[in-house]
């Protein structure tokens, strides 16, 4: 089990509008110039959770994503196959590492591993469980963890490559949270489920909690599929689904979502190809 | 106790035999790529898997990390069962490359019909071989630039620490990428001759393609002499492309890492470098180590026989030293002529007996990455 301190959330759904770089303009003028849309994402989300906050320096950094950085490969591809150009130091500087990472790293002036991760399905599950195992092990004392996805237009062409139906609504978010081993001024408890789970064995674990735990489920799970995870059961969804469309690390935003607007304690199931993932949330006291 | 249980690389050595005479003799082989840079005509030598006969500009070359994983798992025996306990670790600076594919079909978004069916994302290789393997499900990819597979193989080694799983798969994953190779040149990184690491001549970086598949576990599933000790990775945010030339931020990974594996300095045998052959780099690397070390360690660099494998060098380079050790040598570091009186340490020129002992493993990279490993070879 870790502790969540703090959260923080950007997100916005398909037809809304987000000026990140305007934004971001006001918390650092001068953090613009390398950066692009995607970090200065990065950087936004994590600064709704951190904020001025001065964190221990030795606090690692994991930022996972469902599809990366896939703005500054268009502008790549556009450079090289359309301009015929080389790429853009800055672009192919963007484009080879975790540069976000580093520019979340040093706005906060962290100097702990960093790592930029990726998965095809529960990047944000598999992420976490990352850093519950490091921290359960004594490897680190924090993790600053993030989900960032960006929006992509055209919007059908993105469905297709997500794998996810014309019919879905898509997002973008960079949602972070700061976990730690320390129980002190928690907002909340974490316990990532360390196997995937099919059909009836997460619907056993449903059965076997508390019955006043809410439940609440990922982007991919479809209305049926829910039905018949609840089987009947008189439990409270918690629908965060309203505020973002899909990407690839909605879990984030659905647990910080819980984290801030919750009560109680919280499943969230995911699925992915036929195979469940579950996190467990409770809320500690606030004084 | 984290074991290493080997694997396979393909790189530009061949097949292992003739791997290890290259590695023994000091030799290897490179290829000329050319590009157009600007209305330039522009060659640099590329250390090529298959000597450039393959254009992989924007094709996933599944078959060949397919055949390197295939390869790494008969190696090491295991079985069907055996695999369905191992997770899965990818190492690449250019994973995203699965996306130039669609991408750079649809460049005028005007053919989605083509990629109506294709799932991509920079999972893409690690989903597909846990399904062809019968992997474990926990799998992820890391992007950390010249760090990635180094990153992957401490995150391997503290989830099989934690009992998540009892074997980990690591791949470092590198293939011949236009704009990578474009981009490179056109930030004047590439050498137009040598790979020459801390040589007072060096002129640059080299860069080549591998895919290695290694396999870790922990003593009470499989015992090896090869153990994996630990190791520290960490964020220097000096600058974007690289480490402080005055080497505080590497000496810091590399004294972390031992005093976190209860190695001290005088008990490292040989060290691994990362030795680029860039400038800065290489004088960062040795000042770093200069802040550790009262005398110069064995050094070497392994970049001049397989070129500079970005995100692929963390487990390709741990692999090919592997085999040197396996074979009772240390291997020298090739081209290196004359001593740059700034660095002052010289790398092994010529190869040096070893067959056992503690080692250092040093990966430096763009987005402020360092990461140090330490390994041990026991007696058998």
């Amino acid at each position: 089990m870790i502790y969540v301190h703090n959260t923080g959330s950007v997100t916005r759904k398909e037809g809304e509008e987000l000026d990140v770089k305007a934004q971001w303009k006001t918390i650092s003028p001068t953090m613009i110039r390398r950066t692009d849309r995607f970090i200065q994402l990065a950087l936004l989300g994590a600064y709704q959770a951190i904020g001025e906050t001065a964190l221990d320096k030795d606090t690692a950094l994991f930022m996972a994503s469902g599809q990366g950085n896939l703005a500054v490969f268009k502008r790549l591809r556009d450079q090289r196959y359309i301009h015929k150009q080389p790429p853009k130091p800055v672009d192919f500087i963007n484009s080879l590492s975790n540069t976000s990472g580093f520019y979340v790293a040093q706005y906060f002036d962290l100097h702990g591993k960093n790592l930029n991760v990726s998965r095809l399905g529960f990047v944000a599950e598999i992420t976490l469980l990352l850093a519950q195992n490091d921290l359960e092990l004594g490897k680190e004392d924090q993790v600053l963890l993030g989900g960032v996805d960006e929006l992509q237009e055209p919007a059908t062409f993105t469905k297709r490559t997500l794998g996810i139906s014309d019919e879905s609504l898509l997002g973008e978010g960079s949602n972070w949270m700061l976990l730690s081993r320390e129980h002190e001024g928690a907002l909340a408890t974490i316990d990532v489920a360390k196997k995937k789970m099919d059909l009836s064995e997460v619907k056993a674990y449903l059965q076997s909690i508390d019955p006043a735990c809410k439940v609440a489920f990922g982007f991919r799970c479809t209305e049926p599929m829910i039905r018949e995870i609840i089987d009947g059961e008189e439990r409270e969804r918690f629908l965060y689904n309203e505020a973002c469309g899909f990407y690839e690390t909605e879990t984030l935003y659905a647990l910080n979502s819980f984290i801030k607007e919750g009560e109680g304690e919280l499943l969230f199931i995911n699925v992915y190809e036929e195979n469940f993932r579950v996190i467990k949330v409770s809320l500690l006291p606030r004084f | 106790m984290i074991t290493i249980l080997g694997g396979e690389i393909l790189s530009a050595l061949g097949e292992k035999e003739q791997r290890l005479k290259h590695l023994f003799e000091g030799s290897y082989k490179t290829v000329e790529k050319s590009m157009n840079l600007m209305g330039e005509e522009l060659s640099f030598p590329y250390y090529s898997i298959d000597e450039g006969e393959r254009n992989s500009a924007l094709s996933i070359p599944l078959h060949y990390l397919e055949d390197a994983v295939q390869k790494a798992i008969d190696k090491c025996a295991l079985t069907s069962e055996e695999l369905s306990r191992c997770g899965l670790f990818v190492g690449s600076a250019s994973n995203d490359l699965s996306l130039s594919l669609p991408l750079g079909k649809n460049y005028d978004n005007t053919q989605l019909n083509k990629v109506a069916c294709e799932r991509i994302g920079n999972g893409y290789y690690a989903d597909h071989l846990t399904k062809h393997f019968g992997l474990h499900d926990f799998s992820l990819t890391y992007n950390t630039a010249c760090t990635s597979s180094a990153n992957a193989l401490l995150d391997a080694a503290s989830l099989l620490e934690g009992g998540i799983i009892d074997y980990a798969l690591v791949i470092g994953f590198e293939m011949f990428a236009p704009i990578s190779f474009e981009g490179f040149a056109a930030m004047q990184l590439l050498s137009p001759g040598k790979l020459v690491p801390f040589d007072r001549d060096r002129t640059g970086i080299v860069l080549g393609e591998a895919i290695s598949a290694l396999f870790l576990s922990r003593d009470d599933v499989v015992s090896s002499p090869w153990h994996f000790l630990g190791g520290v990775s960490s964020c220097e945010t000096h600058s974007v492309t690289g480490a402080n030339p005055n080497g505080e931020g590497i000496s810091q990974v590399i004294k972390t890492a031992l005093e976190r594996t209860n190695i001290t300095p005088d008990q490292i045998c040989g060290v691994k470098a990362h030795g680029t052959a860039s400038a800065l780099n290489d004088l960062a690397e040795i000042n770093g180590m200069k802040r550790v070390f009262s005398t110069s360690p064995d050094f070497f660099s392994l970049k001049p026989y397989i070129g500079h494998t970005l995100g692929s060098c963390g487990s390709s380079e741990l692999l090919l030293m592997m085999e040197c050790i396996d074979a009772g040598f240390l291997p020298g570091t090739p081209n290196f002529k004359n001593r740059d009186i700034e660095l002052e340490w010289t790398p092994l020129i010529e190869k040096k007996s070893c067959t056992e002992g503690h080692f250092l493993l040093n990966y430096f990279g763009f987005g402020g990455n360092n990461t140090s490993l330490v390994i041990e070879k026991v007696s058998s």
